[in-house]
């Protein structure tokens, strides 16, 4: 578990360079990465569906210039592991699977805003960066730009494979207390909503569309 | 090219970056090419895959003007400046707003489609990742090369794209596929209610998401909305 944890946060770390940071190649999509983990996880298939629904729920968040939306990377990481998980260690059946990760979901949507935050801050540090720079090329230091470069990319990553390891982490260990905790009849109502996810993802991406 | 974007000058060590081998070989004398850093320390901001088109226009400019050529710095800081906005705006539209959502719909749309019959579901993110790509790829090169090649009037690339209908026969295919999907769900093995449930919740997602209201606070909504369902019912 702790090796699966790891290696997850490190691959977060990663996909989470893909948003902005670097190449941009769109790894970085809950579409791409929700199935990647899934892999990594042993369930492709459970993976791509939970890829498939962030991605239809997040299809219309777009950085327009300097704006940053709320990360969708980090919250198809987290959400696709802690589903995968945590699901081996509940009796979940049939019924309330759907009802578990429409759970999971909802608890890790507001990681996308937290993260984003700390994205803005480390925005503003960089900016530090560049008066470093202001001051060192006049001096000749011309490798110093390669340095910054690189060093913030870096920094890029460890803010992904830390908040991944630590929200993962949390989760595995609340998540399953959590679930033990809720009525019968709310779990119901939880894996009809579940069905309907569909709908709402397709809903958001009709208006996506709609808007020329 | 973003990894120092910075709400100061937003992505100029990136551009520095990429620029950084032209300069260091136009100006083999240590002084003037610490002249030619600091010129572009400036602020720069435009979008990440046209940034190969501006980088290649400064560069062939700093070559003319390394070789005694009539270009000023300030035209140069010029052309960053007004084709950088021009692109950015340009770009977003094209592969933020149309393109990106556009192949994820098409990869999205496989899945929903066919996870229960076709084992080779899992082809759909490599679709993805292909189609975007394509358009992604053919951008950054061409980008590079016509900007070096034609300076200022590479915004003839952009005729050649097609990006006005591109952007406009994605989002027609875009919603066409939606309604398809929608349709061809309803004919599944569902009972009755239940397509009712899945229109009218389609319906009203459609009109709320017009108000603004986010997609995370309409999940939300559902889960409260089904929640008190269940109790009810």
């Amino acid at each position: 578990m702790i090796v699966e944890i790891l290696v997850v946060s490190f691959i977060g770390g990663l996909l989470s360079l893909d948003v902005s940071a670097w190449g941009q190649i769109m790894v970085c999509r809950p579409i791409v990465c929700g199935p990647l983990i899934g892999l990594l996880l042993g369930d492709l298939k459970t993976g791509l569906i939970i890829g498939v629904l962030l991605e239809l729920i997040w299809i219309n968040v777009i950085s327009m210039g300097a704006a940053i939306p709320p990360d969708a990377t980090i919250v198809a990481v987290t959400c696709t592991t802690l589903i995968m998980l945590t699901e081996r260690m509940l009796p979940l059946g049939n019924n309330f699977q759907g009802s578990y990760r429409i759970i999971v979901l909802a608890l890790t949507m507001p990681l996308g805003e937290i993260f984003t935050r700390i994205d803005i801050k480390q925005r503003k540090l960089n900016a530090h960066f560049v008066h470093y720079l202001d001051r060192e090329i006049p001096k000749g230091n011309l490798k110093a730009l390669g340095k910054v470069n690189y060093f913030s990319l870096f920094l890029f990553f460890l803010k992904g494979f830390l908040f991944s390891l630590i929200a993962i982490s949390a989760g595995v260990y609340f998540l399953p207390k959590l679930f033990s905790c809720l009525p019968y009849g709310i779990l119901t109502g939880l894996n009809f909503a579940y069905r309907l996810l569909p709908a709402l993802g397709l809903a958001i991406a009709f208006n996506t569309f709609r808007d020329l | 090219m973003q990894a120092v974007w910075n709400f100061e000058r937003m992505q100029n060590l990136g551009f520095l970056y990429m620029l950084a081998p032209v300069l260091n070989k136009l100006y083999p004398e240590k002084e003037k090419r610490i002249q030619s850093y600091k010129r572009h320390l400036e602020f720069f901001n435009t979008h990440p895959y046209f940034a190969n088109v501006l980088v290649g226009i400064v560069a062939r400019l700093e070559e003319e003007m390394a070789k005694g050529g009539e270009v000023k710095p300030e035209e140069i800081s010029a052309v960053k400046m007004s084709m950088g906005g021009a692109f950015g705006g340009i770009g977003d539209s094209l592969f933020w707003g149309a393109w990106r959502p556009f192949t994820a719909l098409v990869a999205c749309v496989l899945v929903i489609i066919y996870l229960k019959k076709w084992e080779g579901a899992w082809l759909a993110p490599l679709i993805f990742l292909f189609l975007y790509n394509f358009l992604h790829f053919h951008t950054r090169i061409k980008g590079v090369l016509e900007g070096y090649e034609k300076k200022t009037k590479v915004v003839r690339l952009l005729e050649k794209m097609h990006y006005l209908r591109t952007i406009w026969s994605s989002h027609l295919i875009g919603l066409a596929l939606v309604l398809l999907t929608i349709v061809v769900l309803l004919f599944r093995d569902w009972r009755a209610i239940e397509r009712l449930y899945f229109l009218a919740f389609f319906l009203s997602v459609v009109l709320l998401n017009r108000w603004r209201i986010s997609s995370a606070k309409l999940l939300y909504l559902l889960i409260g909305i089904s929640c008190v369902g269940a109790y009810i019912f």
